[in-house]
């Protein structure tokens, strides 16, 4: 009955390969409008003027919104985002005005029809723009904005957010350094690219409910802000979630579902679907983040790290979301794996005439990982040390305080050492490093390490409630959305292996509504099984306490003296003496028809401990509850001649504390890779002269294709989390995190030329052979 | 979706086809021609091109045909370029056509619909340009047939009422030695930084060339320096380059310089490849 | 503007609702509530739409509703029980299941014309399809379990 580290299949699996899954965007009804976004052709301007004369008339139409209509501003942290550009635009794609009409093609058609008249502002297009002399403001009314205290803008700046870490003493640091290594990295914003692009439904009925279909990673935080910004009663928000077609962090952004509620009030609550086209999902809802990076580094001749001084310039777009939350995150875990005694971290994030950015796998983790690891290649590089040796000599270990000095045991931070040393007899590091294949071409091996936190709220809480069939047979509701993860098939397993019995017994509701499912902080941060795993490991504890108290009366002994375990509830002395739970959970009838006990109802919940907020001085606190680690490696072949290379192997061994569903987990991490290596090779918005993307379709955006895979190679380290459900840790997103330093770090080997900007194009990579790389800072 | 509609038929006949578009030209409907039609669902959903008319030309028998017709391969075009690969009646085509779009937007893309198209790339027009090929076009008076060289200009230039019906290739073109090339920005699927086509006849390489410039093209004066043979492989090369009279690309895909570099690797290959071909 | 056609979907005869400048993705979708083919793109790039016309994948967004007349079109939900899906699950070919349906027609499709595909053929067939979520070596696992049990 053993099912936890089994491969139990997802339990949505058939409807995904008979087509019969439902999606967003796969619900319709007769009489639902549809809406469609009127977006901004440029990067930065004034709207002088908004005409919908014309719009109003054409076929179809039903309603127009525009900014002026809507003048609240939105945004997670900073409320700074205006639902429908007021005043002026900040980035091409912004949204100007909504048309609600019987159809989509007419809303389109009359979205054309509205006359805007622009006035261009001077744009904000790199961290450079950002941060010059009196530079064009993005923001200038930033001082007007409501912020939560967790977030430092910095007035008549672009500078959204701040956060500064200062641990150890650099003068020390530098002191005992004896050799020195410095380097700026760049990579631009580029996508999350789910395959489902987002999309919302929104009706408002008579009595005052509000109910919003979504695809969405935080249907609880859909529910909160239709509450705060439009003062609708919680308990009359009703948040539903199907099945999504992706998130990687993207669908955790609330967008579309203000607007839709904002559409279906324009038409006196009738149902209004509005779903993004591509071009859309890419350039009007959130992006990946960019940044600029600096690194200096110290340390002894022998290898030992000193010290670091670090600098992220966050490409944080046009408004603050989670932009300023990443920064933050990318500081408080800035060196990496790795233990530095002494570091000065300063991570900005910044306004820019870009689309804002969000969360994306990985949460700041992907993104100081590529400045880190490609920093400590160069280092050993420097110290002529092999690279693993250095990084075996470096990494941190129980004992050991991150750069925001939490402390780390055992439990919190598992076994990166055992990791590296695992990945590198994976890689066969022992072949060489660099040798030369048929046709002159170059065959180069990459590593990185990598860690991951959560940085969750500080009060983030989840809970599950479990109820019974009349056969035993048990049902779970909690609040995670099912986004391919595959948490709601673990989370089966964690009921199950409790209750000793079947997965075929467990049903889990698939879909979220909030109306019903208790809350789950957002499903983000690869934190769900970890927090509702706990949760239902609770309400699992609690229902048999209640059998288990029930049972007692029957079988006339304390509830102690009995157990659960396939569908009944035994003597521990005596297994032959039981009941079955279907005669329990429902009450338990004696034959004279007496009945006692009532439904067995677990409940279970589960809130963050000890994380605590971060002192804006020194950048002290405690981001998460604890850090996944991993090791990484990459082997091309490199070709001198034209520049470009094959993906030959990728490799990760990943410590998750305990594996809960082996093809699952090694799934996700294989996912996680291949989305690194898009990252790493080809995505990355470029835009033109006006600031305009220039890549909105998959025909320039270039995602990972059928063929281009390397081999995967997928291992995992147990070092149990001990307050983690089995011993678990999460591990959605860690797949993604080293591979772009993994792999610049084996083509910088093979080019002979440091490669520290992304994506790593062919044309990237001759022209930095070239020398024409040209610093944005 | 595409945000207007559009009145749509369907005709047997291209004479049919001529008239419906006359008719629907002076009623204002700025009819097109529809053949794959996925260019022009692309281009009307992001309202790219406007029509209220519609005329798809995959229902005449002309446009359907494909094989042999004494000693010329007869194409129509409606013929979809999945079909081209796959039937390798003329090797080079076919190879250059695995390379358009993906698979499955090939079973649609058809090669009339292709070489007239809006995109400035037009690859299956590379191996027609070093074969000679013949333009079949429908026009009022009937079928009439013109050397491909006269017809196109970087673009075809075919005055509407007529149209594209077929293209025809001399069998003696299809079976000289060939090679063609792409390279994209990274991956196999995508637009080309550089594709090229070329076959050695008689008369030495001929060369076409596409996503180098805005439109596809062939250069007798790039050629010549090619097959010069009084001079080295890598001036040889290096003289082609200096031929070409159009501007090369610069753009987001890739710099002029990167395409320059990448061209000139190509040049080299080939006439390497054939030169081992023809000793 | 609206205007009834017939097609054949999935050996059915069904009475449709369109417009002429509707894509065969629309008419499925919102006329026949066939939500199995999705939209990823609409502009051909991805595959998430694929279906199957005579024989052939057809990437549903970048044709016409009104190209389907008379023509043979099959979808995910007139597969049933096919070895391509049984595999798609077997080997965990797919996570979000957005793409899937689109990944498995075009499999079928060439499984049909090519049982014995090579590895050539295969790649460059399912080049046309994007997967978000896997790594790509579960759907190379999938097609290669049901092309060598053909074979």
């Amino acid at each position: 009955m053993d099912v936890i580290g089994k491969s139990i299949p997802r339990i949505e699996a058939e409807d995904k390969v008979t087509g019969r899954a439902k999606y967003t965007a796969d619900f319709s009804s007769p009489g639902m409008l549809h809406a469609k976004l009127l977006t901004s052709p440029h990067a930065h301007a004034r709207i002088v003027k908004i005409d919908t004369t014309e719009a109003k008339k054409a076929p179809g139409v039903r309603a127009i919104v525009t900014g002026q209509d809507i003048p609240i501003r939105v945004g997670p942290h900073i409320q700074g985002r205006p639902l429908l550009a007021i005043e002026k635009v900040r980035h091409h794609g912004e949204p100007v005005a909504l048309v609600v009409a019987d159809s989509e093609y007419q809303a389109k058609a009359a979205c054309k029809m509205i006359k805007v008249e622009y006035e261009a502002i001077p744009m904000v297009l790199s961290a450079a723009d950002a941060l010059k002399v009196n530079p064009s403001l993005v923001h200038p009314n930033l001082a007007s904005y409501s912020k939560d205290n967790k977030v430092h803008p910095e007035i008549n700046t672009n500078v959204a957010n701040r956060t500064k870490i200062r641990k150890g003493s650099m003068e020390d640091g530098w002191k005992q350094s004896e050799i020195i290594v410095e380097s700026s990295f760049f990579f631009p914003q580029s996508d999350h690219a789910a395959m489902e692009t987002r999309c919302a439904t929104a009706e408002i009925f008579p009595n005052g409910v509000v109910e919003i279909l979504t695809a969405s990673q935080a249907p609880y935080d859909v529910k909160k802000l239709i509450h705060d910004h439009f003062f609708v009663p919680l308990e009359k928000v009703h948040v539903k979630v199907p099945l999504v077609g992706g998130g990687f962090g993207g669908k955790a952004a609330v967008q579309l579902e203000l607007l839709a509620y904002i559409a279906s009030r324009a038409v006196n609550g009738k149902k209004v679907k509005l779903a993004n086209s591509r071009e859309e999902d890419f350039m009007t809802s959130p992006t990946h983040i960019g940044l600029d990076a600096k690194v200096k580094m110290g340390a002894t001749k022998t290898g030992q790290i000193m010290a670091a001084e670090i600098t992220f310039y966050f490409i944080g777009g046009a408004y603050s979301d989670e932009g300023v939350d990443i920064s933050k995150a990318a500081a408080l875990n800035c060196t990496g794996p790795y233990k530095i005694d002494n570091v000065w971290c300063d991570s900005l994030c910044l306004f820019t005439n870009h689309t804002y950015a969000t969360s994306f796998r990985g949460y700041a983790h992907i993104e100081l990982t590529f400045p880190i690891e490609r920093t400590i290649d160069l280092m050993a590089q420097k110290l002529q040390m092999d690279p693993i040796d250095f990084r075996l000599k470096n990494v941190i270990r129980p004992g050991d305080t991150t750069p925001s000095c939490a402390e780390l045991t055992q439990s919190n931070i598992g076994d990166v050492f055992q990791c590296l040393n695992r990945a590198k007899a994976l890689i066969h590091w022992e072949e060489g490093q660099k040798t030369v294949v048929e046709n002159e071409r170059i065959k180069v091996k990459g590593v990185s390490c990598f860690w991951k936190t959560s940085t969750s709220s500080t009060n983030a809480s989840s809970g599950a409630v479990i109820t019974f069939n009349k056969d035993g047979s048990i049902n779970l509701s909690c609040g995670v959305v099912e986004i391919g993860q595959g948490t709601k098939t673990t989370l089966a397993q964690i009921l199950a292996q409790r209750f000793k019995m079947d997965m075929g017994k467990i049903h889990v509701m698939m879909d979220v509504n909030t109306e019903v499912n208790p809350e789950h902080w957002k499903t983000v941060a690869s934190s769900s099984t970890y927090m509702v795993g706990n949760a239902v490991l609770r309400a699992a504890e609690d229902a048999i306490q209640q059998i288990c108290r029930l049972a007692s009366s029957v079988l006339l002994c304390n509830p102690e003296d009995i157990d659960v375990a396939e569908g009944k509830a035994y003597l521990k002395s005596n297994p032959k003496k039981s009941l079955y739970l279907k005669d329990l959970v429902h009450g338990y009838q004696y034959q004279n028809g007496n009945a006692i006990g009532g439904q067995v109802i677990g409940r279970g919940s589960f809130i963050m401990r000890h994380l605590t907020h971060i002192d804006p001085s020194t950048g002290k606190g405690i981001p998460g509850p604890s850090w996944t680690v991993g090791a990484q490696a990459v082997e091309v072949i490199f070709d001198p001649k034209t520049y470009t290379y094959e993906l030959k192997k990728a490799v990760s061994v990943i410590d998750l504390g305990k594996v809960l569903n082996l093809m699952g987990a090694t799934g996700q991490v294989m996912g996680g890779m291949s989305m690194g290596l898009g990252f790493a090779t080809r995505e990355g918005f470029t835009y033109n002269g006006e600031g305009q993307v220039l890549d909105t379709q998959f025909r320039t955006y270039k995602m990972m294709r059928y063929g281009e895979q390397p081999e995967y190679v997928v291992e995992f380290i147990e070092t149990p989390q001990i307050d983690g459900p089995y011993g678990a840790r999460g591990v959605g997103e860690h797949g993604t995190i080293g591979i772009a330093p993994a792999l610049a770090n084996a083509l910088s080997l093979a080019v002979e030329v440091p490669l520290n900007k992304l994506p790593l194009t062919p044309e990237t990579i001759w022209q930095t052979k070239r020398g024409e790389s040209n610093d944005s800072l | 979706m595409i945000p207007y509609n559009f009145d749509y038929e369907k005709p047997s006949s291209f004479s049919e086809a001529i008239s419906i578009y006359e008719k629907w030209e002076v009623d204002g409907k700025n009819p097109i021609y529809y053949c794959g039609g996925t260019e022009i669902i692309t281009m009307a959903r992001m309202d790219q091109i406007q029509t209220k008319g519609v005329i798809d030309i995959k229902g005449m028998p002309e446009c359907l045909d494909f094989g042999w017709e004494k000693d010329q391969l007869v194409i129509g075009a409606a013929i979809p370029l999945a079909k081209l690969e796959e039937e390798k009646a003329f090797p080079l085509l076919s190879r250059v056509c695995n390379r358009i779009a993906d698979h499955t937007s090939r079973c649609k893309i058809t090669i009339g619909g292709n070489i007239t198209g809006k995109i400035n790339y037009r690859e299956a027009v590379l191996p027609l340009l070093v074969a000679d090929a013949t333009c079949v076009i429908a026009s009022k008076t009937g079928m009439k047939q013109i050397p491909i060289h006269d017809v196109f200009d970087g673009k075809v230039q075919i005055q509407p009422p007529e149209f594209l019906l077929q293209v025809r290739v001399e069998r003696k073109m299809t079976t000289l030695p060939y090679l063609s090339e792409k390279r994209t920005k990274i991956d196999r699927i995508g637009y080309p930084v550089v594709s090229l086509a070329a076959i050695h006849a008689e008369d030495g390489i001929r060369i076409a060339f596409s996503g180098l410039c805005t439109d596809p093209f062939r250069s007798l004066s790039v050629e010549e320096e090619l097959n010069n043979r009084s001079q080295s492989l890598e001036s040889k090369v290096q003289s082609a380059i200096e031929k070409i009279s159009v501007p090369i690309l610069d753009d987001h895909h890739a710099s002029s310089a990167y395409r320059k570099f990448i061209l000139s690797n190509l040049l080299v290959d080939i006439i390497k490849e054939f030169d081992e071909v023809s000793e | 503007m609206n205007r009834q056609i017939h097609l054949n979907i999935n050996g059915e005869e069904k009475s449709v609702y369109i417009r002429n400048a509707d894509t065969l993705l629309t008419a499925l979708r919102e006329q026949l509530g066939l939500t199995g083919a999705k939209p990823g793109c609409e502009n051909g790039d991805c595959g998430a739409c694929t279906v199957i016309i005579e024989g052939m994948p057809q990437k549903s967004c970048i044709m016409l509703a009104v190209e389907g007349i008379g023509k043979q079109i099959t979808t995910i939900e007139g597969l049933n029980n096919t070895p391509i899906q049984q595999a798609f699950l077997e080997k965990w070919a797919f996570q979000c299941g957005y793409c899937t349906s689109g990944f498995i027609m075009n499999c079928h499709a060439l499984m049909e014309k090519h049982p014995d595909a090579e590895d050539v053929v295969v790649e460059n067939w399912l080049q046309s399809n994007i997967c978000r979520c896997t790594s790509y070596q579960e759907i190379k696992e999938a097609i290669h379990s049901v092309l060598s049990k053909n074979s």
